[in-house]
């Protein structure tokens, strides 16, 4: 039986519908159809709403030829990381602890907003168990599988929406980010995915794992889809408490205006704290090629050490899901996963003290990281040591002992990109990341569609026997 | 011996915290307390003293 193909970008579906050689029927029965092929292999999906999408996509097919079209994503289906809530559908956190009962009353305010917009959602994805386990704790769900091979990590926690995006189930899913759980799924399976600032885009109706550190964001195949999605999702939101009151950006104007005159600081020693495999570095060096030679400045820069942001980090996030999960952890442990039950019981070894240090010497980092980005543009960093790992290789224990390079900028809160950078040896993708200053992320966006346009990695894909 | 300390304290702290781990990972979450020690000596290190917490939203143009 053949596959049906890939979904087009949501900057292809959304101009072919308007000019009427694409309906948004058409468009969500081929997306059900490539999903009804591929999910029994990849585990992309918790809740499929095929139902749900196809009277949504007959509405929005109804609105658009009267005239009345709301914006370019009017019409074209998306998928949320099942920690968003969707009014009518649970939102399981891919856990027992709260499972199918649990559903969801109202829309999470990321949910509206594209909902709003006219989107189409197609159901809730995989992910990590309250985006904090890992990919072999035996669930309720299986765990999302990597397209390019199901043997190597999908990268997490948003793994079903990176498996979801990167098969071309999908052109958009959202993604939540706690220390890479946006970036990682991006880099290991070749698309793109945006962290953007700490109160940019709305936490409210999403489930937390860590106030101070989660951040929201869209996981995407193309650059300028991830600019298209944060046209919808930047917006204060007076119901989360961590949403800034800042303008929102126009990330479409500029996207095209290059990189010539720019200046990229590259954070070699910051790359070469992750031990970088030869692949890894081979693309990085490369990566800083491509740029200069689209008329870049790149300097090198120096950020603070690895450890003083790991050291912040961790101790933020395990005393923050600790206290979010503490009564669930004594009365009912069994319902976690044994991963996911023993990285958040790591929170009972902080202190009060310990918990308002790394507050304070999260203050201190955040400035030292403006104070880089004051004499450049963006900085660019890899965000793990090189390409997926086989599954087998995965730490799953409590104590990872090789963090990724994405977790300090949840800690400093800036935007953060991961895109194509390469393949390794075994044909897995490769990535690169991006930071911008606070609210730049037109900025960030700037550079890495340069970078895509001017380089091929975005347009390989899967293979299908695998995908 | 330290040791014997690090393994009594990392007991005191699961039960204050209410927190059982199964017997077959005991060394295993013992070893990550120990890691953790170590991780957070940073946060030992003195800071200036007007440094406060950090405190959403964080950065200069945040209006509320």
């Amino acid at each position: 039986m053949s596959i049906p193909p890939p979904v087009p970008s949501l900057a292809e579906a959304s101009a072919a519908i308007a000019a009427g050689t694409l309906s948004p029927v058409a468009l969500t029965e081929g997306a059900l159809a490539r999903i009804a092929a591929l999910e029994p292999r990849l585990n992309a999906f918790i809740t499929l709403a095929a139902d749900r999408a196809r009277a949504a996509a007959a509405e929005a097919e109804r609105e658009i030829r009267a005239g009345r079209r709301r914006g370019p994503l009017h019409g074209i289906p998306y998928a949320l990381k099942d920690i968003y809530d969707a009014a009518g559908l649970p939102t399981t956190a891919h856990s027992r602890v709260l499972g199918l009962d649990n559903v969801a009353t109202a829309d999470a305010t990321t949910t509206r907003l594209l909902e709003d917009a006219g989107m189409v959602l197609l159901g809730k994805l995989a992910t990590h168990e309250f985006a904090r386990g890992g990919p072999t704790d035996p669930l309720a769900w299986p765990a999302a599988k990597n397209p390019w091979n199901p043997a190597h990590f999908a990268g997490g926690s948003s793994s079903g929406s990176g498996t979801a995006v990167a098969s071309g189930m999908v052109a958009m899913a959202m993604g939540s980010d706690t220390g890479g759980s946006i970036r990682l799924p991006a880099a290991f399976q070749g698309i793109v995915g945006l962290k953007p600032t700490y109160g940019r885009v709305s936490r409210h109706g999403v489930v937390p794992l860590s106030f101070g550190m989660d951040h929201t964001g869209p996981l995407t195949r193309t650059v300028e889809d991830c600019a298209m999605t944060m046209q919808i999702l930047a917006a204060h939101d007076p119901l989360d408490p961590g949403s800034a009151d800042v303008p929102a950006g126009d990330y479409l104007s500029g996207l095209k205006a290059g990189v010539r005159g720019l200046t990229i600081g590259h954070a070699r020693a910051f790359d070469e704290a992750a031990s970088l495999t030869p692949e890894g570095a081979a693309a990085m060096a490369e990566a800083v090629r491509v740029l200069r030679s689209l008329g870049a400045t790149v300097v090198e820069v120096a950020l603070p050490p690895m450890r003083r942001f790991e050291a912040a980090s961790w101790t933020i996030i395990h005393a923050e899901s600790f206290a979010i999960h503490q009564q669930h952890l004594r009365s009912t442990p069994d319902l976690y996963g044994r991963v996911t039950f023993e990285r958040i019981a790591l929170g009972a070894f902080v202190t009060g003290p310990h918990y308002v240090q790394a507050q304070r010497l999260r203050s201190l980092l955040t400035a030292e990281v403006d104070a880089v980005l004051a004499g450049c543009d963006a900085i660019l960093c890899a965000p793990a040591s090189g390409a997926a790992p086989a599954l087998a290789d995965v730490d799953e224990g409590p104590w990872r002992r090789q963090q990724p390079l994405t977790a300090p900028f949840n800690l400093t809160g800036h935007p953060a990109i991961c895109i194509p950078a390469g393949f390794d040896a075994k044909g897995l993708p490769l990535s690169l990341q991006l930071v911008g200053r606070a609210f730049d992320e037109a900025m960030v966006l700037r550079i890495a569609h340069a970078h895509e346009q001017a380089t091929e990695w975005h347009t390989r894909r899967p293979p299908e026997d695998q995908a | 011996m330290q040791n014997d300390t690090e393994e009594a304290d990392f007991q005191a702290l699961l039960r204050v915290a209410g927190i059982a781990i199964p017997p077959d990972r005991h060394e295993i979450m013992l070893d990550a307390y120990r890691h953790w020690l170590e991780l957070v000596k940073v946060l030992d290190e003195p800071l200036p003293m007007p440094v406060e917490p950090a405190a959403a939203p964080r950065f200069g143009g945040a209006r509320r």
